[in-house]
């Protein structure tokens, strides 16, 4: 993990008794709520429903346990115990009060964290993968380049008030775990003649018009990085729009000004500032990079031995690990997804308990290292496939090892109308009741991977667009009603779905998602996946499943 | 007008001003003697007369401004361009400040004007501003004391990337790259 230094270490002190400042001036009343609203955006407060809610910043995911039982911590003293972890590696403690919050940075300081710039209409907390450093498919580790841009960003004086916000994801590997194609920009790492380049995406994003980025650059040096990403925010800065919100989004200039027109502009602004003082050194990489080396691993065989015993003794175990094991490119090693989407839980909750136990996990099993994946569940990256058995029996008894990950209950959700001010309905009430309904494990194993998102307003907070399935709150005259798209999904051929027709009532929702599956699972042809399914059958045959006659 | 703040010899300092904004219409030849900020429309149009009937003359862009309205100006002669702020949190003029000093050489004074609140000074500062009119209910005073923390340092000494100030980016700079000792025990 990157250490600070003790530059690193005075910028996020500043800020935080700059932001007790300005909470104090609020608080007296010298700072008018307007002239405040920013500066606390910028810090991670919103101000929702009930209360104000302080988003904290986990950087491209990574977090420590020591970081971890902080945020246990902070969670047990400040808030209600428990933290929601967000599609962007964030975490959010949904009942903070803002006076507390200069405390609870001044905490978060002491192990290297902060919420700066994890919301407001700046540049947002930088994204990448959550198999960043140990994916066989990867090219280059991306983390030495998103800690150098999530210092680039942090604080950059000129892209403090951009018309929107705007958000960044890096991705070093052959597939995308980024969801690079819907990101303001998507960056993916890859190698020419043993030097890292970047093709660069831009324009995408979900939201209200949910837009696809498209190729500005390819094989970029990564020495240039920096300039080049400022000469787009610049373009954006000066021409993107600002008298309408939900026009402000780079993806909207992109799309008005045309690609063509786009790339000539970001290009004329790179030529002056192409080999000036941003281009990166290669002692910069090295000194960030250093904070990535390989952990100590072990030499292992690449099978281990009593593996194949252990699951065929428990079941429960094979099945767990059939779901949870992404593989690593060391021999012997295994990266772990832990389920935060266990039967009854808001997806992505975790409560300070859990993160102590997760921290415990990760000292024991995983070089005290954990992962957010913007699934909204926790990884431990580096586990010896040795010590799977004791691990599967150490998440069990935390809630942390439901057998779900890439099946229908392993649902991406945002907070919707428990917490959320702009919610049109409970996604989460809705996120359970499907989870209820599809509660046997042999059903959901012979669906198959399937991925299925929701957001509880157009929004889009929970990548309705990129599901398999996708369920989105509406409003229809004061009542919840729930929007079908089908079709959706991420990764490197990502998409978004189709509307498949007319929205249907809340207590519809499970009987629907039910329809959908018995097509799916009846004209699917073997191992086809739900978005090649429905690309070859069309949405035709799906429009049935909203009927409540349904045969 | 209320005070304003400016930057001079490495410090920021409650100054006295000189400077008026001309009015979107005006005819200069009927505004009374002084130091004008013409808006770009009314020097545009106005250009030999202004040139003819004053020494000192100032500039006033609005937000909207794009580069290449000011890559036709000879900025230089310019004694002071007014970046406008419509809003404090519409940041275009951020980078117009960047683009004069870095693009046009411009090495007048450049001056914030409109929404302008000290909260935001130190990043205009950063990216080139060098005098700020505060919005009319700021104290200046109260704004000059934020600028500083506890210990009198200037905020923000610590940036990461270059800008005006400083130009380069911390790794370019004399970067303490001494790792500290975990911070919890
Ligand atoms: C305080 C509660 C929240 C509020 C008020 C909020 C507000 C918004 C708004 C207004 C947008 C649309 C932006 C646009 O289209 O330009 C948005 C997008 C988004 N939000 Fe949230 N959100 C909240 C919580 C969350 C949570 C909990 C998550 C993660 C689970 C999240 C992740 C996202 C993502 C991924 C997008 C899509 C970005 C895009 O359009 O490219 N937000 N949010
Ligand atoms: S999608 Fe809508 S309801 Fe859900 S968190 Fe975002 S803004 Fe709130």
């Amino acid at each position: 993990m990157y250490k600070y230094n003790a530059d690193d270490l005075a910028l996020i002190q500043e800020r935080a008794a700059q932001f007790r400042d300005q909470v104090a001036r609020w608080s007296a009343g010298t700072l008018a709520n307007d002239d405040f609203r920013p500066l606390r955006l910028m810090n991670g407060v919103y101000v929702q429903r009930h209360a104000p809610l302080l988003r904290v910043a986990v950087p491209y995911g990574m977090v420590s346990a020591d970081q971890l039982r902080t945020l246990a911590r902070i969670s047990r003293r400040y808030d209600k115990g428990y933290g929601h972890f967000t599609t962007r590696h964030n975490l959010q403690l949904n009942w903070v009060r803002i006076e507390d919050v200069p405390d609870i940075l001044d905490e978060l300081a002491k192990v290297e964290m902060h919420a700066i710039q994890t919301s407001g209409n700046c540049i947002r907390n930088v994204s990448s993968d959550q198999f960043a450093g140990v994916a066989p498919d990867e090219v280059i580790d991306p983390r030495p380049l998103a800690e150098i841009l999530r210092q680039w960003s942090t604080f950059h004086p000129e892209f403090a008030y951009l018309p929107r916000k705007f958000k960044i994801a890096i991705s070093g590997s052959a597939d995308d775990r980024t969801l690079g194609w819907y990101h303001d920009i998507g960056l993916q790492l890859d190698s020419a003649a043993g030097e890292p380049t970047f093709t660069v995406l831009v324009g995408g994003g979900l939201g209200r018009t949910p837009l696809r980025a498209q190729v500005l650059k390819k094989n970029l040096p990564w020495r240039h990085i920096l300039s080049y990403l400022e000469a787009i925010v610049r373009v954006f800065n000066l021409n993107g729009r600002r008298d309408n919100p939900y026009k402000a989004r780079l993806k909207i200039l992109v799309q008005s000004l045309g690609l063509r027109e786009f790339t000539r502009q970001v290009a004329a602004e790179w030529a002056a500032l192409k080999d000036g003082p941003a281009t990166l050194t290669d002692a910069e990489y090295q000194r960030v990079a250093a904070c990535f080396v390989a952990p100590n691993y072990k030499t292992l065989p690449a099978q281990d031995k009593q593996l194949e015993a252990q699951k065929t003794a428990h079941p429960d175990f094979a099945r767990w690990l059939a779901r949870s094991l992404h593989p690593h490119k060391i021999p012997g090693y295994a990266a772990v997804t832990l389920s935060l989407k266990a039967p009854g839980q808001a997806p992505g909750d975790l409560t300070a308990d859990q993160m102590d136990a997760v921290a415990l996990l990760a000292d024991t099993f995983s070089f005290g290292e954990a992962r957010v994946a913007h699934e909204q569940n926790l990884v431990l990256a580096d586990v010896e496939q040795g010590r799977l058995f004791e691990l599967w029996q150490a998440a069990q008894k935390v809630g942390l090892a439901t057998p779900n990950i890439g099946l229908l209950t392993d649902m991406i959700c945002c907070p919707g109308g428990a917490l959320c001010d702009l919610a049109n309905a409970q996604s989460v009430a809705i996120a359970q009741a499907i989870q209820a309904r599809f509660d046997n494990l042999d059903t959901l194993t012979d669906i198959g991977e399937l991925s299925l998102n929701i957001s509880g307003c157009i929004n889009a907070c929970g990548h309705h667009h990129v599901g398999n399935i996708g369920i989105l709150g509406v409003d229809r005259q004061g009542e919840e009603y729930y929007q079908i798209t089908l079709g959706g999904r991420q990764g490197k051929d990502a998409r978004t779905g189709k509307v498949i027709g007319p929205a249907v009532a809340a207590d519809r929702v499970p009987d629907v998602v039910e329809n959908i599956i018995k097509v799916y699972t009846r004209e699917r042809r073997p191992q086809e996946k739900f978005s090649a399914t429905f690309e070859r059958i069309g949405s035709a045959q799906f429009k049935p499943c909203l009927k409540e006659n349904f045969a | 007008m209320s005070a304003l703040i400016k930057y001079v010899d490495g410090g920021f300092n409650l100054s006295a001003d000189d400077w008026q904004i001309a009015p979107r219409d005006a005819a200069p030849q009927t505004l009374p003697a002084g130091n004008w900020l013409y808006p770009l429309a009314v020097w545009q149009a106005h250009e030999k007369t202004i040139r003819a009937q004053n020494k000192r003359f100032g500039l006033w862009l609005a937000a909207e401004t794009l580069p290449a309205d000011l890559s036709k100006l000879k900025v230089q002669d310019f004694a002071a361009i007014a970046l406008s702020f419509p809003k404090f949190a519409d940041g275009r003029a951020y980078s117009l400040a960047r683009l004069l000093r870095e693009r046009l050489v411009y090495t007048g004074e450049i001056r914030a004007v409109g929404d302008v609140l000290p909260d935001q000074l130190l990043y205009m500062w950063r990216t080139g501003f060098t005098a700020w009119a505060l919005r009319e209910d700021q104290n200046a005073d109260a704004a000059l004391a934020l600028l500083k923390n506890a210990a009198g340092q200037h905020m923000l000494r610590h940036a990461y990337q270059g800008a005006i100030i400083p130009p380069a980016p911390l790794f370019r700079r004399n970067a303490t790259q001494t790792p500290l000792p975990n911070q919890t025990p």
